[in-house]
């Protein structure tokens, strides 16, 4: 049974997929649709089977307006994956109402990773899966989500809980 | 009062976005509605005159058609076209004149013509390119409806022990309708062409 909690929360992640309000509103519409057809009252519905459903046809509405580019990340190294495990986007504080400016730093498929981590809880595995790529690439691209925050520190308000300063 | 964290800030971002309320309402009905369709009680009811129906409906198909089309080839073909659709490679040819656009085909062994089932006036005609059905070399011809989304209309000469599943509306039947990666897909036999279209719109 798909509650309203749901539906907002799925409404959230197709916000976290940078669309319009209405286009999100669109994209709901068509996964729940989807959904009743595809579990057809047999068995429960999967939250993460339709986020998985929101995210594919978001890709092909973009693919067929032919504004859905690949976007590459950087590898990592296997010796640098646990040192890159043991990261923690937790670790960063934002100054209260400087939230949008970060925000606007990240590039789409970032705000995307940082979605599913923060709200959903995914693990890096996870996310991976959600976003058809490898947990080590998850892992790169934390590293780098916090290195323009870090970036972006020496000029503002990112601050490390910790230390007082962003620590990487 | 400290600053947040990153967590935080996202949850706080998120949590201020809901659906509209007439658009929770009508989604929780959407699947109100289908619970009721599935009902027990429902489901007797309805259940066995509509076999009978079915049934009644298969066993004069199977005495009027001399075959049963393959479902699986339909199905594949569907598939095809939607695969097709939904990359919308770039055009070949632009044109809004189906004879340029049927002049660029030189490579098939028929021109392209105007379905009269298709239902999209040349008028909406964007142009076309290259494709294959069932491994055949096909034509796929691009509209844009009136309501500005993408349509595509596909044309090919397939085996004759294929075409011969295809409903063929030159002999007043009907194109069968089928559903592929979220699309409604109508497949049907034209003038000897077997013809495959996506409406967006319909």
């Amino acid at each position: 049974m798909i509650n309203k909690a749901d539906l907002n929360s799925l409404y959230q992640y197709a916000m976290a997929l940078g669309v319009s309000q209405a286009d999100a509103a669109d994209l709901v519409q068509e996964t729940v649709e989807k959904t009743l057809l595809h579990f057809n009252g047999t068995e429960e519905v999967k939250p993460k089977w339709m986020r998985k459903t929101l995210r594919n046809r978001h890709i092909d509405v973009l693919r067929r307006l032919q504004r859905f580019h690949h976007q590459p990340f950087d590898t990592v190294e296997e010796q640098d994956i646990y040192a890159l495990d043991t990261e923690r986007l937790e670790d960063l504080i934002i100054s209260e109402g400087e939230f949008e400016f970060y925000w606007g730093l990240l590039k789409q498929n970032e705000k995307e990773l940082v979605y599913l981590w923060a709200i959903e809880g995914y693990t890096a595995a996870e996310i991976g899966e959600q976003m058809d790529c490898s947990r080590n690439t998850i892992l790169s691209r934390i590293h780098r989500i916090k290195g323009r925050l870090k970036q972006a520190y020496e000029q503002s308000n990112v601050t490390n809980k910790d230390s007082g300063s962003l620590s990487l | 009062m400290s600053d947040p964290t990153l967590k935080k800030s996202v949850e706080q971002h998120f949590r201020q976005y809901e659906l509209p309320d007439a658009q929770l309402e009508a989604l929780l009905n959407l699947q109100q509605n289908q619970q009721q369709k599935k009902s027990p009680v429902r489901f007797l009811r309805w259940a066995l005159p509509s076999m009978a129906l079915c049934a009644s409906i298969l066993f004069a198909w199977i005495l009027i058609t001399p075959s049963i089309a393959p479902s699986h080839l339909l199905e594949s073909i569907a598939d095809e076209v939607a695969k097709n659709h939904i990359k919308l490679k770039p055009l070949e040819v632009k044109a809004t004149e189906l004879a340029i656009v049927g002049a660029f085909f030189d490579r098939l062994n028929f021109t392209p013509i105007k379905s009269n089932v298709f239902g999209l006036s040349s008028s909406q005609l964007l142009g076309g390119r290259y494709c294959s059905i069932k491994g055949e070399i096909a034509s796929q011809l691009r509209y844009v409806n009136d309501l500005g989304q993408p349509a595509t209309l596909y044309q090919a000469i397939l085996p004759a022990e294929l075409s011969q599943h295809i409903p063929n509306t030159d002999k007043n039947m009907e194109p069968i309708q089928i559903s592929a990666r979220g699309l409604g897909i109508r497949v049907w036999l034209e003038k000897g062409l077997v013809m495959a279209s996506v409406n967006e719109g319909e």
